[in-house]
């Protein structure tokens, strides 16, 4: 037993044996990642123990549908007995715009109008491109105001707000949407469908990431998808919706919203982030190529607030904090600058 | 550049949490929503929480009593009973622990009722039986002759010793909740939990055959 008790007692092991997912092979595949050299015996173990199998006695699909469902109508029934009146939060009830006075500093814009013809519906659309190392800010006919953070595009009808409000997003934009009960506007990515009345969220949705986030500052939003009728959440004030693309499934929690939605003043905000998630946010920011040399590193945790700080001294402070060595390889007109981190 | 894997923000989190202490709650924070949602009669929010934990539930469940009805029985007033008690709106920090303490209660005191209605069911020492038995699904993976160790390995245990077992095998509970459920020493549980799994790996390992010995010893202890 000497020396494996650390595995037994962790519950995330046991999981992983006996009832394994996704999450948890995840999860370790991370440990792993860290601690190479107890990979061979941790599966090793795993392996042994999954010899130890107890009957475990299954309730059938069907039966588990119409056990909740019964569950549920009791619910309802017991509800209305004692009247119980539900009522939503009031946060719901006020969908207030606020203006922000925002400040923000070296804020570059750039916007290209391009009523270009899709391909498809045959409807004209404008483009709105923050480049990386940019942030833009947009405002559209019904005086939506939209913040794109680097490297993210947005499209729009160009009869945007005469019958309906329609945006598609690629990347990171933060919406103070005007309110218009009659028209609900709505932001699509990735197959996913934000639709609010009036509000201010933040849709995270760069190409290429397994998630899609949502944060809600103030109003009302819901999540819908438009080919799947069952899938509908609602998000409220201050909270975080992360859509898993591959799974499908939405989770939701309670943040802290100066972390999400700083960027628009140009802050960056990393809370014990790994590198693995840091390294795509600097590259867009400071439109550079950051590479690893050893996958390790993508493990480091960083922490750190950002602003305006010139890109050398956030790499000494990475240095400082994850142990790296780092070299910058300027750049010229056709290659972008390199920045290669090294383990110490 | 090396291929980049994107690691689910939720798993990152539980490495990192999981790291500093190992034995930790496996539930992710995101759960307190769907809590107070379920609490407040949202459907979908009880669906969440439903699927969640029915298999695990049941199959308990059936370790307690071989009649189904009896088990779906409990689930459901399980459910009734957490959503009865409105004023209670703190979230469980534990939502599986917090389930089946109630679920446990109710379930069992099913199982006398039904048991003074039909008085030829066997009881045991605690007025009920743990029932545990070994996969006979993967005997094909090992020999006879060790699945016939394993199966006396577990025979030897009393009920709430088999109970301990399938609490630490299927519920990712921790050794004090464990121990809380089944009403036992902390240490006890996890004394209790080292000798099995030393004990099944000896017999995989071929290591010695008398461990009969042994196993008289976990028994009786």
């Amino acid at each position: 037993m000497k020396g494996i008790e650390k595995y037994i007692d962790n519950p995330l092991f046991i999981k992983w044996v006996y009832e394994p997912s996704d999450d948890i092979s995840e999860y370790w595949d991370f440990y792993f990642g860290k601690n190479p050299d107890e990979k061979i015996i941790i599966t090793a173990l795993r392996d042994e123990l999954r010899l130890f199998q107890i009957t475990n006695h299954k309730i059938s699909a069907e039966q588990k549908k119409l056990l909740a469902d019964k569950i549920a109508k009791r619910i309802k029934k017991d509800r209305k007995k004692y009247n119980l009146r539900f009522l939503g939060s009031p946060a719901l009830k006020y969908a207030a715009i606020f203006l922000l006075a925002i400040c923000i500093s070296g804020l570059f814009f750039y916007q290209k109008f391009n009523p270009a013809k899709d391909l498809e519906s045959g409807a004209n659309f404008t483009t709105a491109i923050a480049e990386n190392g940019q942030i833009s800010k947009l405002i559209l006919p019904d005086s939506t105001v939209i913040w794109l953070n680097s490297g993210t595009e947005v499209k729009y009808p160009t009869d945007f707000a005469v019958k309906k409000r329609e945006i598609y997003l690629e990347g990171q934009a933060f919406f103070q949407v005007t309110k218009n009960k009659k028209m609900p506007l709505s932001v699509f990515c990735g197959g996913l469908e934000v639709k609010v009345l009036g509000t201010q969220f933040d849709v995270n949705a760069y190409p290429g990431q397994k998630n899609i986030e949502v944060v809600l500052e103030s109003g009302k939003v819901k999540l819908l998808k438009p080919e799947e009728t069952g899938f509908d959440y609602d998000l409220f004030p201050g909270q975080k919706a992360h859509y898993a693309i591959s799974s499908g499934t939405v989770s939701m929690r309670q943040v802290e919203l100066d972390r999400f939605l700083k960027w628009k003043e140009g802050f960056l905000i990393f809370r014990d982030e790994p590198m693995l998630d840091v390294i795509p946010i600097l590259q867009r920011k400071y439109d550079i190529q950051i590479e690893v040399e050893n996958s390790a590193i993508f493990n480091s945790l960083f922490t750190a607030t950002i602003k305006d700080e010139p890109f050398e001294d956030i790499l000494k402070s990475i240095a400082f904090t994850c142990s790296v060595n780092y070299k910058i390889i300027k750049g010229d007109d056709e290659n972008k600058t390199k920045v290669l981190l090294t383990p110490k | 550049m090396e291929n980049i894997k994107i690691y689910p923000s939720f798993t990152t989190q539980i490495a990192q949490k999981v790291d500093n202490r190992l034995d930790k709650n496996i539930e992710g924070s995101q759960w307190q929503e769907v809590w107070d949602k379920f609490k407040k009669g949202d459907r979908k929010a009880f669906d969440t929480i439903y699927y969640e934990h029915v298999d695990f539930l049941f199959s308990y469940g059936r370790k307690l009593t071989t009649n189904s009805d009896l088990v779906e029985d409990a689930i459901q007033d399980l459910f009734l009973y957490i959503l009865s008690k409105r004023e209670q709106i703190i979230t469980p920090n534990f939502i599986r622990y917090y389930l089946l303490r109630a679920y446990k209660r109710i379930l069992l005191e099913k199982v006398k009722r039904e048991k003074s209605d039909n008085s030829d069911l066997e009881s045991g020492k605690f007025g009920f039986n743990f029932y545990l038995e070994v996969d006979a699904l993967h005997e094909k993976k090992i020999e006879e002759k060790k699945i016939e160790l394993i199966e006396s390995l577990i025979n030897q245990l009393d009920s709430q010793k088999k109970e301990v077992i399938f609490l630490k095998f299927y519920s990712g509970l921790r050794y004090a909740e464990i121990a809380d459920i089944v009403g036992i020493k902390p240490s006890s549980v996890k004394k209790l939990v080292y000798r099995t799994i030393s004990s099944f790996r000896e017999i995989v390992k071929d290591k010695a055959i008398e461990l009969f010995v042994l196993f008289s010893k976990i028994a009786k202890n």
